[in-house]
């Protein structure tokens, strides 16, 4: 079983992805940044799954985009929490302390 | 103008993406996943800057259903009433609370199920496996059979010079024949065996287009006259016998004391093992334990007398199976150019197939059909359970309904009726193996492919699509009606004393009468096949089997094979044989009355017969001393055959009946018959070939009762030795040894008599009806399914009828109604709908009787006994299953009735 505050690989680069956006952060942009970032497809069904799971996890927050003039439905735009924003530190925290002092031997 | 962005998806994408997720997640949900896709497609456009339609592609589409179904742990399921998956496991839990409350009820329609549907699952399996799956062979459709036509008409073995001139056809790929063949084989410990093997010649296995498992073909060499001997051994005899040995391939069988090289071993399966005169193919359950070259000499295949052979061949590519069938008759048409022999006859090619199940398809069509009558009348029955099911609930579906459930909750019937029969039918696909092995057992053998037949995935998903059929007829009646119920009607109706609905009751009277009618077939159709069955066995045979005993054998090669050895060995053989005590005769003979291997034509001295008279022909057959007294032929003129007529009394011959009649206008003591074939065995100038006929006995029916009589020459056997031999013994039926008994007794003259079976002659003559028999007994066990299930139907309308009336019933007695009057009410109430239905089931099982009528033996498809027997035994049932509800409606009681008001 995965423990429940520790965030996993796809959710990390979500996160990241969100806090990177600035103002359009709703999941078709993620998804974009998330492929350029990365250079590698991504599963838009993946983003939004994860989204999701993210915001029942108190990460993110999320709003329905009530601006007008747009066509169909409104877009549910995410917002990084305070905790969503600590659990980053976090990880980053805990990737430095694995890589500290460490020296791989150089790739062939 | 076109927007640019459109606001909903394609529709065939909506519409899968939906009818998906729907089963689980709400519609909000579902319209935010469309509206990110949709939003997703329109980013992607600007961030590249094309233009027009970016399509939507399956896979990105497909990812959100998939996705969501794995992560619904995190993103839980809202405990909303909504979705279909939520409200269906709400009916399946309600149902399941509510069946149990009525077990009788619940049982009786989960036994009625599993009882039609395993019948249904199990004929269907035999039918599956012998008509609807393919012959074993690659491209079934191209393998044909070859006969020679005869001036009559009747289809005859072809002769060798046949075989070369079908050889000449052009539309076939390769052409090859076969004839039975068997050969004596001791095994390294017992005693010796006869094995039942084919002669083939090349071409026979190209045919097939079989290929051995282990080992090889035959090659040309040894296909080809002087090639060295060697054997192609079947997979049960090498299984059973040799211990599935590859190691067996190169080494020596001796088969007849001839030794041969075993080059390969055969899979099981269909092969034509032989043919029978009457150019039957005959077909071994797993094939012939050995196959060896056909080898004629140049001289033989010129022979255009000997009908021996039964020809298989393979039509090429290019040859469509009427365009062969045209060749063929071309051929045939110029025999007579060929040879005069064989003027006036044609030839006929058939496909293979129609061979293997030809005779045996009519009669699984019916049995198909008729268990599928039993599996409507299920149906019916079911439909007819739940209707009284629902009625009683219907108040609280009713009051659902009023407070708000949608008619959708009316799914909860069906949901329970798709219970029970996943129940029922689950059961009855339990018991269709069980069903299966049952049958086997009582199966008779002349059904090809039959033990092959087994409850598969195929005949699964046939049963499956039937169950959810049922369920789905059953089912929706019921539920028509719970939807269309008022509340008031529904409570009113359910307050005691009233009365069952009008439309309701006569639905259900409706469905008893469907279910009489169709069970009034059913009955009709058991009743003429048990005539028939009754009239096969009441042919008289022109034998008495009962209480004989036959075995047979082939003589031992220790004797030798010159006549007087042989006459010896079997003098000693009869006299062992009477030694057995209980045995009160026995005898020796070339054949069973119940086998016919030789016809032959023969001339009558003093006779000339012109070439427009009917040749004259018989079937050729010895018998030893006491053999005709033994099976207890009549002699009806002249005398049988006696000691004297030995290996050097006069040449005599005795004929039947038919023979008399046929040739010699009923007077044939006295006169001579010459058999060339006999002179083609024994050489020119064989004194034995011209006989004095000296009597004339009864007819037999070789072939059973169907068969017509023929004529049928008789030779002593001591004067015309045969290598395969027939010992009878009469005994007394209470030995229960008695086979073993015999079989010793033989056995001790010289253990290296390859014995076959010891059979009651009484259970070789049942398998001429075997299949009659068979498909009586089934029939029988179908149409008593059917009178029971319709007797339930009535006994369940009229309870109802009964229960819902007490109270007018208590109050009629109050008044002084006569018991004689209710009596009547109640009855009427089952023999009704009963009577009705019988009188459809009448007008329906009359066309379906001519439908049968090849399957029936004298017996004409309106026979009256039968036509008034189902009727009569239906309506007794009805009215019996009244009589078992009259008593209640009898004791109804006034006060009782007022009290409940």
């Amino acid at each position: 079983m995965r423990q429940p505050d520790v965030l996993g690989g796809f959710e990390h680069q979500v996160l990241l992805a969100v806090a990177r956006l600035d103002g359009e952060t709703y999941s078709a942009p993620i998804v974009l940044e998330l492929q350029r970032r990365t250079g590698r497809e991504v599963a838009s069904a993946a983003v939004f799954v994860t989204l999701r799971r993210l915001e029942k996890r108190g990460y993110l927050t999320s709003a329905r985009d009530t601006e007008g003039g747009r066509v169909g439905r409104p877009r549910r735009i995410f917002e990084l929490t305070a905790s969503g924003a600590d659990a980053l530190r976090e990880a980053r925290a805990t990737l430095d302390q694995l890589w500290q002092g460490l020296t791989l031997p150089e790739s062939r | 103008m076109r927007v640019d962005h459109e606001a909903t998806l394609p529709l065939v994408y909506r519409l899968c993406l939906r009818s998906i997720l729907r089963i689980w997640r709400t519609l909000d949900e579902i319209e935010e996943v469309e509206a990110e896709i949709i939003e997703l497609r329109r980013v992607r456009l600007k961030e590249h800057g094309v233009r027009g339609r970016a399509p939507y592609t399956w896979r990105q589409i497909a990812g959100y259903p998939g996705r969501l179904a794995l992560d619904r742990t995190v993103v839980p399921i809202p405990d909303q009433a909504d979705r279909p998956v939520n409200t269906l496991l709400a009916d399946a839990r309600t149902a399941l609370r509510a069946l149990p409350r009525s077990p009788l009820l619940t049982c009786t329609i989960i036994a009625v199920l599993a009882l039609s549907i395993g019948a249904t699952t199990t004929i269907y399996s035999v039918v599956h496996t012998v008509l609807i799956e393919d012959l074993e062979y690659p491209e079934p459709d191209r393998v044909v059979g070859l006969w020679l036509v005869q001036s009559d008409l009747s289809r005859a073995r072809m002769t060798p010079g046949n075989l070369l001139d079908a050889r000449e056809l052009g539309v076939l790929e390769s052409l090859g024949s076969f004839r039975r063949s068997s050969a004596t084989f001791h095994p390294e410990d017992g005693d010796a065996i006869v094995l039942t093997g084919t002669r083939v010649t090349d071409g026979y296995f190209e045919s097939l287009a079989r290929q051995p498992i282990v080992g090889r073909p035959f090659n040309s060499l040894e296909t080809s006259t002087g090639g060295p001997s060697v054997v192609m051994l079947g997979e049960r005899f090498w299984s059973t016998r040799l211990g599935r040995d590859a190691g067996i391939i190169g080494r020596v069988l001796i088969l007849n004391d001839t030794p041969r090289e075993v080059v390969g071993v055969m899979p099981s399966g269909v092969y034509p093992a032989g043919a029978s005169i009457g150019a039957e193919v005959t077909i071994d359950p797993d094939g012939p334990d050995f196959w060896i070259p056909e080898r004629f000499s140049e001289a033989f295949y010129q022979n255009r007398r000997s009908h021996l052979l039964g020809v298989v061949g393979r039509l090429d590519d290019s040859t469509s199976f009427e365009a062969a069938q045209a060749a063929v008759a071309t051929l045939g048409a110029n025999l007579g150019e060929r040879d005069p022999m064989n003027a006036g006859e044609g030839l006929v090619l058939t496909s293979f197939r129609s061979e293997v199940v030809g005779a045996v398809e009519q009669s699984l069509v019916l049995l198909l059909l008729t268990v599928a009558v039993v599996l409507a009348i299920g149906g019916a029955n079911v439909a007819a359970l739940l209707l009284v099911r629902a009625e009683s609930r219907q108040a609280e579906l009713a009051l659902r309904a009023a407070l708000g459930a949608g008619r959708s909750r009316l799914v909860q019937l069906f949901v329970e009726t798709a219970i029970l029969a996943a129940v029922g039918g689950g059961l009855g696909v339990l018991l269709a193996p069980r069903l299966l092995d049952a049958l086997r057992g009582a199966i008779p053998t002349s059904i090809p492919r039959m033990h092959n037949a087994v409850v598969d995935w195929q005949v699964l998903g046939v049963s499956t699509v039937l169950v959810l059929l049922v369920s789905l007829l059953a089912g929706s009646l019921p539920a028509v009606f719970a939807a269309r119920s008022s509340l008031t009607g529904a409570l009113r109706q359910s307050a005691p004393g009233a009365g069952v609905g009008r439309t309701r009751r006569t639905l259900q009277a409706f469905m008893v009468g469907a279910q009489a009618s169709m069970a009034v077939v059913l009955l009709v159709v058991a009743g003429l096949l048990v005539r028939s069955f009754m009239e096969l066995n009441a042919v008289d045979l022109g034998f008495d089997s009962d209480g004989v005993l036959t075995a047979s054998m082939n003589v031992p090669t220790s004797v030798g094979d010159d006549q007087e050895s042989i006459v010896e060995f079997m003098r000693v053989v009869r006299e062992s044989l009477l030694e057995i005590p209980g045995v009160t005769a026995a005898g020796l003979a070339s054949d069973s009355p119940v086998q016919r291997n030789w016809v032959d034509g023969f001339r009558i001295l003093g006779e000339t017969r012109g070439p427009d008279d009917d040749p004259t022909w018989a079937s050729l057959r010895r018998v030893g001393v006491g053999y005709l007294e033994l099976i207890r032929t009549p002699v009806l003129d002249g005398r049988g055959f006696s000691a004297t007529d030995g290996v050097n009394g006069a040449p005599v011959a005795v004929v039947n009946e038919a023979a008399a009649a046929l040739y010699f206008n009923s007077d044939a003591v006295g006169r001579q018959i010459f058999l060339p074939s006999l002179e083609r065995m024994y050489g020119e100038g064989f004194a034995g070939a011209t006989r004095e006929i000296v009597g004339v006995i009864g007819n037999v029916r070789y072939l059973g009762p169907q068969a017509e009589h023929e004529p049928a020459i008789y030779m002593p056997l001591d004067q015309f030795t045969s290598a395969g031999l027939v010992a009878a013994v009469r005994i007394d039926a209470s030995r229960p040894d008695a086979a073993a008994a015999v079989r010793s007794a033989i056995m001790a003259v010289d253990s290296g008599v390859g014995l076959r079976e010891v059979t009651s002659l009484s259970s070789l003559v049942g398998r001429f009806t075997a299949s009659a028999r068979f498909a009586m007994i089934l029939l029988a066990m179908f149409g008593a399914m059917g009178l029971l299930l319709a007797a339930m139907a009535s006994h369940a309308l009229v309870s109802r009828v009964v229960a819902t009336r007490l109270r007018e019933y208590g109050i009629r007695r109050a008044l002084g109604a006569p018991s004689g009057a209710l009596a009547r009410n109640v009855l009427w109430a089952a023999v009704g709908p009963a009577g009705i239905g019988t009188l459809v089931g009448i007008a329906v099982a009359t066309p379906a009787a001519f439908a049968i009528r090849g399957q029936l033996f004298a017996t004409t498809p309106l026979d009256p006994v039968s036509f008034a027997a189902a009727p009569v035994v239906l309506l007794l049932t009805a009215c019996a299953a009244g009589l078992l509800c009259l008593g209640r409606a009898l004791r109804a009681d006034p006060v009782d009735a007022l009290r409940s008001d």
